[in-house]
C-alpha cells in the first residue's frame, strides 16, 4: 500500500514539473467539469433518473465537455506534435468550439 | 264550377271501446279537410264473425257545434260484448247537391273489458305422479298461505282458469336473492279452452332456472290485447331446491348486453415522485461548486497565462487589447449562440432556432477564422 | 405522372454523353444505354492510361495528397481533377439512368407507407408528424407513427421539396419521393471514391465509385419508386465510414463532428445504424489488440462515440435505446476502454517501469473488479435490456425459425444463396478477397477498418439476404482496389524509376512497421511481365467488367425494375400488363365504405392503405406480433370460428391474393403456412402445424390435403367458385401449385364474394353482419328469453293494422 502512496506522490511531483501552465488551465477545467459529473452521478444515484432525459443530457454534457478538453488537451500539447501534423493549435482550439455548440444545441434539444 | 267532390268520412277518436268511454267521433270533409254540407250516419256495426248488432242501425250523428266537420255516437247504452267490430258509415248531403260523391266507408273498432274471474291453483306434486297433487286455490288478488317448499324431485303446477282466451300468460319466477327472473309461458291446457296450465320439473327443468335453487316470487302476467286491465298477480313464494348441475356459458357472440359499455378510461402513467425542493436546490448548489472550484485553481495557474492564446481565458484576455475587435465579435456571437440555445430550451421549435442561429453562426464562422489565423500568424512571426 | 417509353427517349443525350467518353476506347462504343454502362469501366481506364502517360501513376496519388512536390506532375493535376470529376458524374448519371427501368416501363407507382407518411409531414409539418397517430393502421389498436418510424427519409425528402419550393420550382412531393433513391445512389457512389480514396488511391476510388453505381446488390433496393429508407440509408453508411476514417487518419475533432453527424442521419434513417455502432468500437478494439493505441484514435472515437450517443438518442423511435439495450454497450465498453488506456499512457510518462507495473496491476484489478460489478448489476436490475430476438437471429440462422417465424417469414430474411450472392454482385464476389489480401498486405489504421467490415458483412450477408445490401458497399470498394492495382501492375512502363517512393507513401500510417518485400525486389517482378502478356491480361480483364455491366444491367432490367403491384408476363402478343392489385385497390377506394377494415395478411398493409386507403389490421411494419398472430389465426381457422375473431376485430372485408389461375407463385397459399406457423406461436391451443399436413408431412391442397387445410378459411377464401374455373381440361386446377383442388364445392355462410379481380390475383369478401346469414340457432340455454317450440302458433290470420288519427291536412295560406 505504501508503494501505492509513494507512486501517486511521485506522480504529482511529476505532473507539477513537467506540465506546461497551458496544460495546467485546461486540466483545471478537466477537474471542473469531472467534478460536476460525479455531483451529477452521485443525485442520480441518491434521488433517482426519473426525468431521464434531462438526466442523461447533463450528464452527457458533462462526459462530452470533458472528452472534448481532453482532446483539445492531446491535440495541443506539444509532445503530441508529431501525430497531429495538420492540426495547429488553433485549429484545435476551432475544432473544440464547433464541436462544444454542436453538443449543446443537442443536449439543449434532449433536457425537455 | 260544379266539380264532383269526393267526401271523406274517418275516425277521428279512438278506435278502441271500453266501458268508459264509447264515444265515437268522425270527421267528414272533403279531400283537401274543408268543411262539406253532409250529416253523417252509422248505417251498422258488426262483429268479426260478420254478425250485426241488433240495436245499432242508421243511427244519426249528433254534428259538434264548435266544428261542424264533426259527428259523434255515444254507445254508452249499448251493450257491447269484448272484440272487434266494423263500423260502416254513410255521409249524405244536406242540400242534396249532386256534385258530392258520398262513398260509405268502414271503420274497424276494437272493443275492450274487464279481465272477469280467474281463479289460479298452484300444487306441488312429485315428478313420478306418486303421491297426489297438493293444491292451492287462489281467487283474484290472493297470495299463497305460506311458502311452499319443493324438493328436486317435485315439481310445481300453476293452472289458471279464466272465463276469457288470454293472450299471455306467463309465471315469471324471481329470484329473491339475486332477483333475477325467468319467464315461463304457461299453455292452453286443451286446445281453444281458456284454461291454462305451468309445470315446472325441478330436475327436467332445472337448466332453465339455471340451476339456481333459492328463494323465488311467483307471479302471474295475465294481459290480452281485449283486456283493459292486465295482471300483474304475486302469488306468492316458493322454495326451490333445483337438481345441481352446470349451466353454459353464454357465447359472448349472441349475448345480448343492456345498458351501457364500460368506459374506457385512459391511464395515464403517473409521475415519479419528485425529490423534495430542499435536496434539489442543494445538488444545484453542489453543481455550482466546480465553478468556483475552477476560477480559483485558474487564478492559481493564471498569473502568467499572457502567452497561450489558446484556451477560454485568453479569449478574456484579449478582449481588453484594442485592435482585437474581432475578438470581441467572437465571443460576442459565442455568447449570442448559447443564449439562442437557452431560448430554444425554454420555447422555441427546432427550425425557429435553426432560423435565429443562423446570423451569429455565420459571424462566427467568419470572425473566429480570422481570429485565429490572426493568432497562428502572429505566434509564427 | 406517367413516363412512357416515348417520354423514356428523352434521356439519350445523357447516353449520347457517355457515347463521348466511351469512344476514347476504341475497342467498345456499342450504341445502346445498357451497354454504354461499361464505359465508366472504360472510363476508369482512360485515366490509367492517363496516368500511364505520365511514366508513373502512383506518383499521381502522392501529388493529390501534397507530400510529394514533382514539378512533372503539376501539370496533370488539372486533367486528372477533371477526369476524376467526369467519371463521378457519369458514374451518377448512369446510376440514376439505370434506376429508372420500372418508371419508364410502367409508371412510377409509389405505395409505401413512407409515402403516406411523407406527405403527411409535407401538409401537417414535422411536429405533427411526430405526434401522428394513425388510426387507419393497426385496428383497433392504431399506430402512433412518430415514435414508429425512422424519420430521415420523410425529413430529407420533405426538405428537398421545401427548398425546391423556395426556388419557386412546383414539383409534387411525390416524385421527389419516386426519384429520391436514383438521385441517393449518385451521392452513394461519390461518397463510396472518397472512401476509396482515403483508404488506397484515387483510381480505385473511382473504380468502386463505378461499381457502386450499378452493381445490383444496391440496386435492388434503390430503383425509382422504391421510396425505402434503404435508398438513403446506404449514402448515410458510406459517409459516415469515410468521416470515420479521415478522422482516424487525421485525428481531428471536426471530422470526429463529421462522423457524429452523418450518423445521426444515418440513426435517422434506418435500424442498420446498429452496424454502424458495433463496427466502429470494434475497429478501435482491434487496433488496441494490434497495439495500434495511437491519440488519433483516442481523439476520434471518443469525440464521435460521446456526441453520436447524445445524437442519436434525439430520434424518438430510437429512444433510450443507446443507453438501455446491449447492442450499443459494445460502443460504450470501448468508450471506457480507450479511456483507461489513454490515462495509463498518460501517467506512465511519469513514473519509471517499476512503479508502472505496480500502479497498472492495482489500477487494472480496480477497473476489472468496478466493470464486473457494474455490468452484473445493470443486468440484474434490468437496467441494461438483454439482446433482442432479431439479433439473436443473425448469430443463430434457425433461432428466428423458432422463436420469431414473424421475421423467418419474410423472404428477405432467409439465409442467403451462393447464387444470389453472384447474382447481385457478380465478378466482385470474387475479387473482393483479392482486395482484403492487398489491404492485410499493406496494413494500417483504416485498411483494418475495411478488413473488419468485409469480414463481419460477408458473414451478415450469408445470414440474411436482405443484408446483402450492407455487403455491397465493402464489396465495392476491395474489388475496385483489387482492379485498381491490377491495372496499376499492368498499365505501368517497364522502366519506373519511383515506385519505391509511392509505396513508403502509401504505407505512410503503418506504424506498425510489417516486415515487407523491399521494393526494388517487386520493381524486379513487375519488370518481368512482358508486352503480350500484358495486353492479354488487359484485354481479358476488360472484358470481365464488360460482362459485368452487361449483368448489372440485365438484372436490374430484368429482376429489380418491376413494382411489386403491377405483373408483366410475356406471350406471344407482346408484354401483357397484370394490374390486379391496383384494380382491386381502387373498387375498396371506390366501392366500400370510408371507414371499412378490410383484413389481410400484413404483407399488403401498406398497399391497402396506401392506394385503397382503407382501414387495415395489420401492415408492413410488423410491431405487433400477437395482433399479426389473430390475424394468422383467423385465417387458418374454420369459417365460423374465423367469424368470431373477425367480428371481435370488427372487420369488414378480407382481402386474399389468389395466383392459382395465372400461376403467380407470391401468394397467400403458399404464404399460408407461415400464418399458420405465427398463429400456433401465440396460439398453440387452437392451430397445431401438423394439422396443415398431409398424413406424410406434404404441403398439399389437392384432394390428399388435411381436412384442417381443406376447411380453413384461407383455403376457402382462395378457391371459392374456382372449381367451375376450367383449366387445361381439368376443373379448379390450380396452376401454381400444379394440382386439382380438393375442395371444389366451397360455400360460404358467414362471408360473400364481394369482388375479384381480372385475373383472380385479388379476391374480396365481405364479412356479413349478424343478421344476414342464416341467423345460427342459438342454443336454449344461451337464449335469454325461454320459449317453448309449441307455443309459438300464431293465428293464421294476418291482422290488419288500423290508422288511428288520420292527419288533418291544412291547407296552408298564400
Amino acid at each position: 500500500m505504501t508503494s501505492v502512496v509513494g507512486v501517486v506522490k511521485n506522480l504529482l511531483g511529476a505532473y507539477e514539473a513537467q506540465t506546461p501552465k497551458k496544460l495546467k488551465v485546461i486540466d483545471a477545467y478537466l477537474a471542473y467539469v469531472l467534478l460536476t459529473g460525479i455531483v451529477q452521478f452521485v443525485y442520480c444515484c441518491l434521488v433517482g433518473t426519473f426525468p431521464f432525459n434531462s438526466f442523461l443530457s447533463g450528464f452527457i454534457s458533462s462526459v462530452g465537455c470533458f472528452i472534448l478538453a481532453v482532446c483539445l488537451r492531446i491535440q495541443v500539447n506539444p509532445e503530441n506534435k508529431s501525430l497531429f501534423l495538420e492540426i495547429s493549435q488553433e485549429r484545435a482550439f476551432a475544432d473544440f468550439v464547433i464541436a462544444h455548440l454542436l453538443l449543446h444545441l443537442v443536449v439543449m434539444n434532449f433536457i425537455g | 264550377m260544379c266539380f264532383a267532390t269526393p267526401v271523406y268520412v274517418g275516425l277521428t277518436s279512438s278506435s278502441v271501446l271500453s266501458d268508459s268511454n264509447k264515444l265515437i267521433t268522425v270527421k267528414a270533409t272533403d279531400l283537401m279537410g274543408r268543411p262539406v254540407d253532409v250529416t253523417v250516419m252509422l248505417e251498422s256495426l258488426t262483429d268479426k264473425n260478420g254478425k250485426a248488432v241488433s240495436d245499432i242501425q242508421f243511427i244519426q250523428g249528433v254534428q259538434n257545434i264548435a266544428d261542424n266537420t264533426r259527428f259523434s255516437w255515444d254507445l254508452k247504452s249499448k251493450a257491447l260484448p269484448k272484440g272487434f267490430y266494423k263500423a260502416v258509415l254513410s255521409a249524405k248531403s244536406t242540400k242534396n247537391d249532386k256534385t258530392l260523391i258520398l262513398p260509405k266507408s268502414t271503420v274497424e273498432l276494437k272493443v275492450i273489458g274487464k279481465l272477469g274471474a280467474v281463479t289460479t291453483r298452484v300444487g306441488v306434486a312429485d315428478s313420478d305422479q306418486q303421491s297426489k297433487t297438493q293444491w292451492n286455490d287462489l281467487n283474484k288478488g290472493q297470495k299463497l298461505p305460506k311458502r311452499l317448499e319443493l324438493e328436486p324431485a317435485q315439481k310445481l303446477v300453476v293452472k289458471i282458469g279464466a272465463s276469457d282466451t288470454l293472450h299471455q300468460v306467463f309465471v315469471l319466477f324471481r329470484n329473491k336473492e339475486t332477483k333475477k327472473e325467468i319467464a315461463l309461458i304457461a299453455q292452453p291446457e286443451t286446445e281453444g279452452k281458456t284454461d291454462y296450465k305451468l309445470e315446472l320439473d325441478l330436475t327436467l327443468q332445472a337448466k332453465d332456472l339455471g340451476y339456481n335453487s333459492g328463494l323465488y316470487e311467483v307471479i302471474l302476467v295475465l294481459g290480452d290485447f281485449l283486456i283493459e286491465d292486465s295482471v300483474e298477480w304475486n302469488l306468492g313464494e316458493v322454495n326451490l331446491q333445483v337438481a345441481s348441475g352446470k349451466s353454459k356459458a353464454v357465447n359472448p357472440l349472441y349475448a345480448i348486453t343492456y345498458g351501457m359499455k364500460p368506459e374506457i378510461k385512459h391511464e395515464f402513467r403517473k409521475p415519479e415522485p419528485r425529490p423534495p425542493r430542499v435536496l434539489s436546490d442543494a445538488f444545484t448548489v453542489l453543481a455550482l461548486v466546480p465553478l468556483l472550484i475552477l476560477l480559483i485553481l485558474w487564478i492559481k495557474i493564471g498569473a502568467n497565462i499572457k502567452n497561450f492564446p489558446v484556451s477560454l481565458s485568453a479569449l478574456t484576455f484579449h478582449l481588453g487589447l484594442a485592435e482585437h475587435s474581432i475578438t470581441t465579435w467572437v465571443l460576442f456571437t459565442i455568447l449570442a449562440l448559447f443564449g439562442v440555445y437557452g431560448v430554444f430550451w425554454l420555447k422555441l421549435t427546432m427550425f425557429e432556432a435553426f432560423k435565429w442561429m443562423t446570423a451569429p453562426g455565420l459571424v462566427t464562422f467568419i470572425s473566429g477564422h480570422r481570429m485565429l489565423s490572426q493568432i497562428s500568424l502572429s505566434r509564427k512571426g | 405522372m406517367k413516363y412512357t417509353e416515348s417520354k423514356g427517349v428523352g434521356y439519350h443525350p445523357g447516353s449520347s454523353l457517355l457515347i463521348k467518353v466511351s469512344s476514347k476506347v476504341p475497342v467498345f462504343s456499342p450504341p445502346v444505354l445498357k451497354e454504354l454502362i461499361q464505359s465508366i469501366k472504360m472510363a476508369v481506364s482512360v485515366q490509367a492510361a492517363g496516368s500511364k502517360k505520365s511514366k508513373d501513376s502512383n506518383n499521381h496519388v502522392s501529388s493529390k495528397s501534397g507530400s510529394s512536390t514533382n514539378g512533372i506532375n503539376n501539370k496533370y493535376v488539372g486533367s486528372l481533377s477533371l477526369i476524376t470529376f467526369a467519371v463521378l458524374t457519369i458514374a451518377w448519371i448512369t446510376g440514376f439512368l439505370s434506376r429508372l427501368f420500372s418508371v419508364i416501363r410502367f409508371e412510377s407507382i409509389i405505395h409505401e407507407f413512407n409515402y403516406r407518411a411523407t406527405a403527411y409531414m409535407v401538409e401537417h409539418g414535422f411536429y405533427d408528424f411526430l405526434n401522428w397517430f394513425d388510426d387507419r393502421a393497426w385496428y383497433p389498436l392504431g399506430r402512433i407513427v412518430g415514435g414508429t418510424v425512422y424519420p430521415g427519409l420523410m425529413v430529407t425528402s420533405g426538405s428537398i421539396h421545401y427548398i425546391l419550393s423556395l426556388l419557386n420550382i412546383p414539383v409534387h412531393i411525390r416524385d421527389i419521393c419516386v426519384f429520391l433513391a436514383p438521385v441517393f445512389s449518385g451521392l452513394t457512389a461519390i461518397a463510396t471514391y472518397f472512401l476509396t480514396k482515403e483508404i488506397w488511391s484515387p483510381g480505385a476510388g473511382l473504380f468502386a465509385a463505378g461499381f457502386i453505381a450499378i452493381v445490383p446488390g444496391y440496386i435492388s433496393r434503390s430503383v425509382a419508386g422504391s421510396y425505402d429508407n434503404e435508398g438513403i440509408a446506404i449514402f448515410a453508411l458510406q459517409l459516415t465510414y469515410f468521416f470515420w476514417v479521415k478522422s482516424v487518419k487525421t485525428g481531428s475533432i471536426s471530422w470526429s463532428v463529421a462522423t457524429a453527424l452523418s450518423y445521426f442521419y444515418m440513426v435517422s434513417a434506418w435500424g442498420g445504424y446498429v452496424f454502424i455502432i458495433n463496427l466502429i468500437p470494434l475497429h478501435v478494439f482491434v487496433l488496441l489488440l494490434m497495439g495500434r493505441f495511437s491519440h488519433r484514435i483516442y481523439t476520434a472515437y471518443t469525440t464521435f462515440f460521446i456526441l453520436g450517443l447524445i445524437l442519436s438518442m434525439q430520434i424518438p423511435f430510437v429512444g433510450f435505446q443507446p443507453v438501455r439495450t446491449s447492442e450499443h454497450m459494445a460502443s460504450a465498453g470501448v468508450f471506457v476502454l480507450l479511456n483507461a488506456v489513454a490515462f495509463l499512457k498518460y501517467l506512465q510518462r511519469f513514473m519509471s517501469k517499476q512503479e508502472f507495473r505496480h500502479f497498472f496491476f492495482f489500477a487494472s484489478v480496480t477497473a476489472a473488479a468496478l466493470v464486473f460489478v457494474t455490468v452484473v448489476g445493470l443486468t440484474y436490475a434490468g437496467v441494461i435490456a438483454p439482446w433482442s430476438g432479431r439479433f439473436y437471429s443473425l448469430w443463430d440462422t434457425g433461432y428466428a425459425k423458432i422463436h420469431i417465424p414473424i421475421i423467418a417469414s419474410v423472404s428477405e430474411h432467409q439465409p442467403t444463396t451462393w447464387f444470389s450472392l453472384f447474382f447481385d454482385l457478380h465478378i466482385l464476389v470474387t475479387t473482393f478477397p483479392v482486395g482484403i489480401w492487398f489491404c492485410i498486405r499493406k496494413i494500417n489504421d483504416e485498411r483494418v477498418f475495411i478488413v473488419l467490415y468485409a469480414l463481419f458483412a460477408s458473414y451478415f450477408a450469408g445470414v440474411m439476404v436482405r443484408l446483402i445490401l450492407t455487403l455491397t458497399p465493402c464489396v465495392c470498394v476491395l474489388s475496385a482496389i483489387a482492379f485498381s492495382s491490377l491495372f496499376e501492375l499492368y498499365l505501368k512502363d517497364d522502366d519506373s524509376p519511383k515506385t519505391d517512393q509511392s509505396s513508403r507513401n502509401d504505407n505512410l500510417y503503418d506504424e506498425a512497421g510489417k516486415v515487407r518485400k523491399m521494393p526494388h525486389e517487386q520493381n524486379k517482378d513487375e519488370n518481368s511481365i512482358g508486352g503480350n502478356l500484358r495486353i492479354i491480361v488487359l484485354i481479358a480483364v476488360l472484358f470481365i467488367l464488360l460482362l459485368f455491366a452487361v449483368h448489372c444491367t440485365w438484372v436490374t432490367s430484368n429482376a429489380y425494375s418491376s413494382p411489386s403491384v403491377v405483373l408483366a408476363t410475356y406471350d406471344q402478343s407482346g408484354r401483357q400488363i397484370l394490374d390486379d392489385f391496383r384494380e382491386a385497390y381502387f373498387w375498396l377506394w371506390q366501392n366500400t365504405d370510408e371507414n371499412a377494415r378490410i383484413m389481410s395478411w400484413w404483407d399488403y398493409g401498406y398497399q391497402i392503405a396506401g392506394m385503397g386507403n382503407r382501414t387495415t389490421l395489420v401492415d408492413n411494419n410488423t410491431w405487433n406480433n400477437s395482433h399479426i398472430a389473430l390475424v394468422g389465426k383467423a385465417m387458418s381457422s374454420t369459417e365460423p370460428k374465423a367469424y368470431e375473431i373477425m367480428t371481435s376485430l370488427d372487420v369488414d372485408y378480407v382481402l386474399v391474393i389468389f395466383g392459382g389461375l395465372i400461376g403467380y407463385s407470391g401468394d397467400d397459399i403458399n404464404k399460408f403456412l407461415w400464418m399458420v406457423r405465427i398463429a400456433e406461436g401465440e396460439h398453440p391451443q387452437d392451430i397445431r402445424e401438423a394439422d396443415y399436413f398431409t398424413a406424410k408431412g406434404e404441403y398439399r391442397v389437392d384432394e390428399e390435403a388435411s381436412a384442417t387445410m381443406l376447411n380453413c378459411l384461407m383455403y376457402k377464401l382462395s378457391y371459392y367458385r374456382f372449381g367451375d374455373v376450367r383449366i387445361g381440361g381439368y376443373t379448379g386446377f390450380d396452376r401454381t401449385r400444379n394440382s386439382v383442388i380438393g375442395n371444389k364445392n366451397i360455400e360460404l355462410t358467414y362471408l360473400e364474394e364481394a369482388y375479384t379481380s381480372e385475373h383472380w390475383l385479388v379476391r374480396i369478401y365481405r364479412v356479413k353482419k349478424p343478421h344476414e346469414f342464416n341467423r345460427p340457432r342459438i342454443p336454449r340455454s344461451s337464449r335469454q328469453i325461454k320459449t317453448k317450440a309449441t307455443l309459438t302458433k300464431k293465428t293464421s290470420k294476418k291482422r290488419k293494422g288500423t290508422l288511428r288519427n288520420r292527419p288533418v291536412v291544412v291547407k296552408g295560406t298564400r
